[in-house]
């Protein structure tokens, strides 16, 4: 019984990374690989072929999401964060213009309002540092558009925007329509409106 | 003028050491592999000195202080292809 | 919050470290992906007991967002490119094109020299484009091609130009990572900062760190396997086989350097900037097909998976640490580490420095994101100037950069290696012993001897604030000759104590890149000496507290590398093989 077992590991490349049997292909490298012929490396093939899927999957939503919301330029953006030059030459006081970049290409609302993206006013002067070159303005302006729709279609967490108020992240151009939106909810609800979680 | 220097220098070093490091241990080998690390030391070098200088480039006030379409980025509604490409 | 923060950071390290140990016997991907997922569903039961259920619509969103698809892009543009070259014959024009070099005063050394630097001479954003195009062939030049290297030689010949490629993103001026820490540089200290302030250091340090690298596996895979006896004189009757090459072959190599030029040189044409370099490279691919009548399969071939969907799964797992919380535990971790008296400011910084080199991810950008804020806000909070805080950041952005090659999780180093035909983790030992003893300290001394003077202004006059004089270029290169010394001793030593046993091998690693650390460490301590002590302490103190964090970075990179290359079966096998 012990011999079989022996016998079937031995059979297994995987179990042992040594096998002399291998042909060396170079001084030190040996012909299998990790992901080639080490067979006791997949559990299950279903599992892998999941966790590729869920690749592909991932990859699709982060290219295909900016393309339906009017800003494909953002897959363009090297994330290289040359904009974080503007430093005090954005009046928004901005201070990490990728981020609002990166949060318009997956439409993710809690960066893009926590990283001031509410307070740009869209002046132009990161889009001088941009590597890629990209039309930043338009981006934040788009997003901000999708951002205020969201806020009223109450798909922003309020606890967000208790926050980005408190902490001035509202630009004065939406300062009305999100607190109108918080007291209505307060008013609906009679949610009690989280506090603030400063960072 | 400093980092020109320099960079001929390490240029002349490692192209000595990776020739060395790939077995070609001649003095002919060793002089050709100097030779290759000062060119490749030399291009780098030119292909940026204002840039690694840095007295030009971004400078502060360099931004253009204009407005971006304020009108038109609220008019487009999404239907509007809003990149350039 | 900082529960769910820790446990997900846990989850995070401690799988990775399983998996880097062969402990955990699955693909990277499956398991970032089954990282990812897990961290997602406790953020989902963490959320939903706390009462925030309306956060939970979010996290999703932030988790893809933190894909990086430049690097992703930039991968696969240079595979199109590697695999259309290869079927319309670039390859063989290459290498005919060399065969001659090797008559010219040039000479094969300087011809190798010279190819392993193309990537640092280009300096596209993302290493991957070069060499995910070149790698297939520069094995050629091996004995399974034209046979115009041994073995070792091919060996050391890629590991070099893997080096040199997978640092290159750092300072390019199209989008390179370094740009990260330049833009937060930027300020009334350093007003240029954006024009290139850390791309002479990085340029700098990074040729010499190629050299090193070269040198590492030169000694360690001689004294593992010397019997390599196969030499081109061996071939039949000394005569070394002609290389035929049509027209095809020329022309795409004509279209591929075109392209090389433009994607090097569109940066300084600032109508052209909007151009992206993957679009480049497509474009130059999709021409070749057209011209060289290759066929779409041929361009399929070129594409590699593994690295790419690797590549992703680590963005995802990485991502999944930011909406629970996981990346502001992290912060915590190294801002409160200052506080341990032996450890100091200085011996937090070196770790600091060596921080993405101890957690190598798939891309260097997911971690820069995080550190470069955290470094240039505690240099502030513990009193460094801007200037020592410049140098920091120079020493920290070229072991960031390089941080891609030694990463197990799709990082760029595991395209050489399976080039190279490795197992995976064979070049890793020598990525990060470059980064850690040779790169990261001579950046910085470039930095404070050099960089500064063409940087540093005074923010109330606006004159320079350091003037760099013959002295202090007789230091930059005095010191760079002792850190190269130390290096070189270091790597002798270390191939020299290399036996059949594991066990030993381990501790001559850990030993030998403790001292690594030492050496980064006292580098570190002394380039921030600039007449004024590092937040207010002494120079021993310093020394000591850069000692300390060296060894404990080095020892921590150590301990996640595989020493399995050694042992008597492959030596066996090459006998066997060769014999």
């Amino acid at each position: 019984m012990a011999d079989e077992k022996q016998k079937k590991d031995e059979q297994k490349i995987g179990r042992t990374r040594q096998v002399e049997d291998q042909p060396v292909a170079l001084p030190g490298i040996r012909r299998f690989q990790s992901f080639t012929n080490v067979e006791d490396r997949m559990l299950t093939k279903n599992i892998n072929r999941a966790a590729m899927f869920g690749v592909a999957a991932a990859m699709g939503v982060a290219v295909l999401k900016p393309l339906f919301h009017g800003m494909p330029q953002t897959t363009y953006c090297y994330e290289c964060r040359a904009c974080y030059a503007t430093q005090d030459k954005c009046p928004g006081r901005i201070t990490e213009q990728a981020e609002l970049t990166v949060a318009s290409r997956v439409l993710d609302y809690r960066r893009f309002i926590l990283k001031g993206g509410m307070n740009c006013i869209r002046c132009g002067n990161c889009q001088t540092f941009c590597a890629a070159h990209l039309d930043l303005p338009k981006i934040f302006g788009t997003m901000q558009k999708l951002v205020v729709a969201a806020i009223e279609e109450g798909y922003v967490p309020t606890g967000v925007l208790a926050q980005a108020l408190a902490e001035g992240k509202i630009g004065r151009d939406y300062l009305l329509p999100v607190v109108k939106y918080m007291q209505k909810l307060k008013k609906e609800t009679e949610k009690p409106i989280p506090e603030p979680e400063l960072m | 003028m400093f980092t020109f220097i320099v960079f001929i220098i390490a240029g002349a070093l490692t192209g000595l050491i990776t020739t060395y490091a790939l077995d070609m241990k001649t003095r002919k080998e060793l002089a050709q592999g100097t030779r290759g690390g000062v060119i490749r030391a030399k291009i780098r070098a030119l292909l940026g000195p204002k840039k690694m200088s840095g007295r030009r480039g971004a400078s502060p006030g360099r931004a253009s202080h204009r407005l971006a379409p304020t009108k038109e980025i609220w008019q487009t509604k999404n239907k509007k292809k809003t990149s350039r490409r | 919050m900082e529960i769910l923060g820790t446990i997900t950071l846990l989850i995070f390290i401690v799988t990775l470290v399983a998996t880097l140990l062969g402990w955990i016997k699955m693909p990277v991907q499956t398991v970032l992906i089954g990282i990812t997922l897990v961290n997602i569903v406790l953020a989902l039961i963490f959320f939903g007991l706390q009462g925030m259920a309306d956060e939970l619509r979010l996290v999703p969103a932030d988790v893809i967002g933190r894909i990086i698809l430049h690097p992703v892009t930039a991968l696969l543009g240079g595979l199109f490119m590697g695999g259309v070259l290869g079927a319309a014959g670039g390859f063989e024009a290459i290498k005919a094109i060399v065969n001659r070099l090797r008559k010219t005063p040039l000479g094969l050394a300087g011809t190798l020299v010279i190819l392993i630097n193309i990537p640092l001479i280009t300096m596209l954003p993302c290493g991957r484009i070069i060499a995910a195009a070149l790698l297939p062939l520069l094995f050629m030049f091996g004995p399974e091609g034209s046979g115009t290297l041994r073995k070792t030689q091919l060996i050391v010949f890629i590991a070099a130009f893997a080096r040199n490629s997978f640092g290159s993103c750092g300072p390019s001026p199209v989008g390179g990572v370094a740009q990260i820490a330049e833009g937060t540089l930027g300020g009334a200290t350093f007003p240029d900062a954006a024009a290139g302030i850390l791309r002479g250091p990085q340029v700098f340090s990074l040729m010499i760190g190629t050299a090193f690298m070269a040198l590492f596996i030169r000694f360690v895979t001689k004294r593992l396997y010397p019997e390599d006896t196969v030499q081109i004189k061996d071939r039949e009757g000394g005569v070394e086989p002609e290389i035929k090459v049509n027209w095809k072959g020329y022309t795409s190599l004509i279209i591929f350097a075109l392209a090389l030029l433009t994607a090097t040189f569109i940066s300084f044409i600032p109508s052209l900037k909007f151009i992206t370099v993957q679009a480049i490279f497509v474009a130059a691919s999709i021409l070749i097909i057209i011209v060289c009548r290759v066929s779409l399969g041929d361009l399929m071939t070129g594409i590699i998976l593994m690295p790419a969907t690797a590549m992703v799964a680590g963005f995802l797992a990485a991502g999944s640490l930011y909406p629970t919380g996981g990346m502001q535990v992290l912060q915590s971790i190294f801002k409160g580490l200052a506080a341990f008296p032996l450890l100091g400011v200085v011996g937090t910084l070196v770790i600091l420095v060596q921080a993405q080199t101890i957690l190598p991810l798939s891309c260097s950008r997911i971690l820069t994101a995080v550190f470069v804020p955290l470094i240039y806000v505690f240099g502030k909070g513990v009193g460094l100037t801007d200037l020592q805080i410049g140098i920091v950041m120079a020493a920290y952005i070229i072991n960031a950069t390089t941080s891609c090659a030694p990463s197990p999780l799709g990082g760029a180093g595991m395209m050489a290696e399976g080039q190279l035909r490795a197992e995976t983790g064979y070049l890793k030992g020598a990525f990060s012993f470059t980064s850690l003893a040779v790169m990261a300290p001579l950046a910085a001394v470039f930095m404070r001897f050099i960089t500064l003077d063409v940087f540093a202004r005074n923010p109330q006059t606006g004159q320079m604030m350091f003037t760099a004089t013959w002295g202090h270029l007789g230091q930059t290169i005095l010191w760079s000759l002792v850190i190269m010394a130390a290096a070189y001793g270091l790597i002798v030593v270390m191939s020299r104590l290399i036996t059949a046993s594991l066990g030993r091998n381990r501790k001559v690693l850990i030993a030998s890149f403790g001292l690594g650390g030492v050496l980064c460490g006292i580098s570190l301590a002394l380039a921030l000496r600039l007449g004024e002590p590092v937040a207010g302490t002494s120079l021993g103190v310093s020394l000591v507290q850069g000692i300390i964090g060296g060894i404990i970075a080095a020892v921590l990179i150590a301990l996640m590398i595989q020493v399995s290359f050694a042992g008597p079966p492959l030596k066996e096998n090459v006998q066997a093989v060769e014999g």
